[in-house]
């Protein structure tokens, strides 16, 4: 009796032992794989968007810092010819003010609002003040190139000039490295 | 108290005719400026704005900088000379 109950423990035993190796471990080994899986892909598009949301920023900060330096140099040399009073080359930079700058203030805005969602609010701010010192200075311009007396207006554009070496100039090149620590594109992030 | 005012400009030396010099009686630069302003009408505005040197020019009271100086309200000394002078920036 005692070697028949013994002989049936081992069986069940042996039973349990052979179900646990053969259909529970590779079950439960198969759902540790498949979560490794899971994981691995939900790590993967994480990595995937943060590399996409990288390359934008890297986009924009290049668009920007280009259209800045772009406006920059646009209103510049209206001011430094007319200061001059080198009325051909004058004439020849205002044309092309005029024909340039409704597309840059397009742009610069257009970015401006793309970047909403790829800076900070802190930096998207200062763009937006920016962009208002912009069409300040537009206004400005507009404002000397109708003067009438021809001594003011070469004055007038002579310290536009200075305003622009000294100030605009300094402004742009702090907004452009503010994006730059604000995107971790810089060697000197310090925000 | 006569000072002189020489132009290093073209374009503020048109508001003088055929003048090169401006003499006036003043005790500072202010002065002087406003003094020339009424011997020349028009040349106070090309000088200051808003009751400021403009960005662009410079003055030198007997070859120093006023900026260095007390700005507007430099004292002009007897037989001193004012020389103004524009400043252009390119790039």
């Amino acid at each position: 009796m005692d070697f028949n109950k013994d002989f049936i423990e081992k069986i069940i035993l042996l039973l349990v032992t052979g179900m646990l190796t053969g259909f529970l471990i590779p079950f439960i080994l198969k759902r540790i794989d498949e979560q490794k899986a899971s994981e691995q892909k939900e790590r993967e598009a994480v990595l995937s968007r943060q590399s996409k949301i990288i390359e934008a920023q890297s986009e924009l900060f290049k668009i920007l810092s280009k259209l800045l330096w772009d406006w920059r140099y646009l209103i510049m040399k209206v001011a430094y010819y007319g200061g001059q009073k080198n009325d051909d080359r004058y004439k020849e930079a205002l044309n092309k003010y005029d024909t340039d700058i409704w597309n840059i203030l397009n742009q610069i805005r257009y970015q401006t609002s793309l970047s909403r969602s790829l800076i900070s609010e802190a930096v998207y701010e200062q763009l937006i003040a920016f962009y208002y010192e912009i069409v300040n200075f537009d206004k400005q311009l507009q404002h000397i190139v109708n003067e009438k007396d021809t001594i003011k207006k070469v004055l007038q554009l002579a310290d536009l000039n200075v305003l622009i070496f000294n100030e605009a100039t300094t402004k742009v090149d702090t907004l452009i490295d503010n994006i730059a620590k604000d995107v971790n594109l810089s060697v000197n992030i310090k925000k | 108290m006569p000072v002189i005012i020489t132009l290093d400009d073209s374009t503020l030396q048109r508001r003088l005719g055929k003048n090169k010099i401006i003499m006036v009686d003043a005790k500072n630069v202010m002065e002087a400026i406003k003094q020339a302003d009424s011997l020349y009408p028009g040349f106070g505005s090309d000088i200051l704005s808003n009751n400021k040197l403009r960005h662009s020019l410079d003055i030198l009271m007997n070859g120093q900088n006023i900026a260095f100086l007390e700005g507007l309200n430099t004292l002009t000394p007897s037989d001193s000379e004012i020389h103004i002078l524009r400043q252009m920036v390119g790039g």
